[in-house]
């Protein structure tokens, strides 16, 4: 080894002598305890390097740097682990518009005339100026008067909807078929409206688990209870209409809900191949969802 | 990671990461953002390491991805390939005694990047040449070679450095005479 040789491998030796005892620089060293020069050159350039050390571990730091580290992990956790409830929760309920808007899919077409005619008549209401056959705020003053023109009506009205004021009430005809409506006032100022009518003269009268649906501007749950097919409708959210349901039927619905989400994340699975490979074999897929419900589904993923 | 054990490794090792940062980013608020980036993506990431003794080098080395990630391919990769092999080192005079921090970085800061990483690297945390290697993701040999041409252009840095200051013309401020004969007057 020749002196630059030993110069080159001593440039990597740490002045503080951690490296005394490594092998490369063994050869180096011994060159240095031999070589006068050499050995001047090096106390000079350690000499260099404790300055050179000494100097840039002065660099001043930011007073506020360390704090600003500490806060910034703490709020980039909270950030990180703080959001998936809200993701979650947006998540949840986009399917649940999407479990909506896919039942919609399902069955708005097939259109109970009963109840496009009944939407059709409460849409022509101006507000203030209802053609009501019979005004009342109680609403069971409107369920005797109801039961007193022999039109159909529900036997109890459900609690919730009891709990609102009522405006009064309205028969029609569909297909020569007795209709009644009762319209309420919802807390918010909305209105929402019992529509009932015979579900013997139906072909084609709603099950007993409430079944919702979008028409237009209005989102509507059916149900069949006593022999009697019911509707409500309101143009609010599908969750106040939930909430307005009979007791029954909201836990009816919610097992409905419940089932429709489990095979809506199937659906899911269906609709999304690497998914579909990775856990499609496990899941048993039902791809019996519509279209749009997969494709607001695709939506969901994307934004998750 | 617990947040006690996440703040003692804040205090082992920011100031050593800022000042890496300030030395290849040459500014305060770049070195600033490369750390609190490093020790944010440690708090995401960081905690999954299994060895918590490595922790040192994966925050030196993710600062510096950090700071290539932010340059563009040319400036990282340059087209003149570096010569790696040894060369003699001219020994010019520096005195040691005069060097401070801002020299330090002046000096630093005129240093080809790819001198200046390892030598922060060595400086800053007494890293080994094999650290350094790995930090850097580069060989043993290239890290030998840039240490040993680094040094020897920080020391021509410094050294012309030291031989401007002393060949700077000093203003002598006339206010000095004149207040010092104003003194005068009163006494």
């Amino acid at each position: 080894m020749n002196n630059q040789e030993a110069k080159f491998i001593l440039s990597a030796y740490r002045p503080s002598g951690e490296d005394a005892c490594d092998a490369v620089f063994a050869a180096a060293l011994e060159q240095v305890s031999r070589d006068p020069g050499l050995a001047a050159w090096f106390a000079g350039q350690r000499a260099l390097d404790v300055a050179t050390t000494n100097a840039i571990c002065s660099i001043p730091i930011p007073q506020d740097l360390r704090a600003n580290i500490l806060a910034g992990a703490k709020i980039s956790r909270r950030r990180f682990w703080g959001r998936r409830p809200v993701l979650l929760a947006i998540a949840a309920s986009l399917v649940l518009l999407a479990v909506i808007n896919g039942v919609v899919w399902t069955h708005q077409s097939h259109g109970d005339r009963w109840q496009s005619d009944a939407l059709a008549v409460i849409s022509t209401f101006v507000p203030g100026q209802e053609p009501f056959d019979h005004k009342a705020t109680d609403s069971h003053e409107l369920q005797q008067w109801l039961q007193a023109q022999h039109e159909p009506t529900v036997e109890v009205i459900p609690a919730a909807l009891q709990s609102l004021p009522a405006l009064g009430c309205k028969t029609i005809s569909s297909a020569g078929k007795p209709v009644s409506i009762i319209c309420f006032k919802m807390r918010d100022g909305g209105l929402v409206h019992l529509v009932v009518t015979d579900a013997s003269t139906l072909k084609d009268a709603p099950p007993k688990q409430p079944r919702f649906a979008r028409k237009g501007d209005w989102i509507t749950a059916s149900w069949t209870e006593n022999g009697r097919a019911c509707m409500l409708a309101t143009k609010g959210a599908g969750q106040e209409l939930r909430d307005l349901l009979p007791t029954a039927a909201r836990v009816r619905a919610d097992h409905f809900l419940a089932g429709t989400l489990t095979m809506t994340a199937r659906n899911i699975v269906a609709g999304i191949p690497a998914l579909r490979r990775s856990v499609g074999s496990r899941l048993q897929l039902e791809p019996t969802a519509p279209p749009a419900a997969i494709g607001c589904m695709v939506g969901i993923a994307a934004t998750a | 990671m617990p947040g006690l054990e996440f703040e003692q490794l804040v205090d082992a090792h920011y100031a050593a990461l800022y000042r890496f940062g300030y030395s290849l980013a040459k500014n305060e608020m770049d070195a600033a953002d490369l750390t609190q980036q490093t020790f944010y993506i440690w708090a995401e990431k960081g905690h999954d390491l299994r060895d918590a003794g490595k922790a040192k080098s994966w925050l030196f080395t993710t600062l510096y991805r950090e700071f290539l990630g932010g340059r563009k391919h040319e400036t990282r990769f340059p087209k003149v390939a570096l010569d790696e092999a040894p060369e003699e080192a001219v020994d010019v005079p520096v005195a040691a005694e005069k060097i401070d921090a801002a020299a330090a970085l002046e000096a630093l800061g005129k240093l080809d990047e790819n001198y200046r990483a390892p030598l922060t690297l060595f400086y800053l945390k007494q890293f080994s040449y094999n650290e350094i290697a790995e930090v850097l993701n580069v060989p043993v040999g290239t890290v030998m070679s840039r240490l040993s041409r680094g040094k020897a252009e920080l020391r021509k840095a410094l050294s012309d450095q030291q031989s401007e200051a002393d060949t700077r013309i000093i203003e002598i401020s006339p206010f000095r005479n004149e207040g010092l004969a104003r003194k005068g007057e009163s006494e």
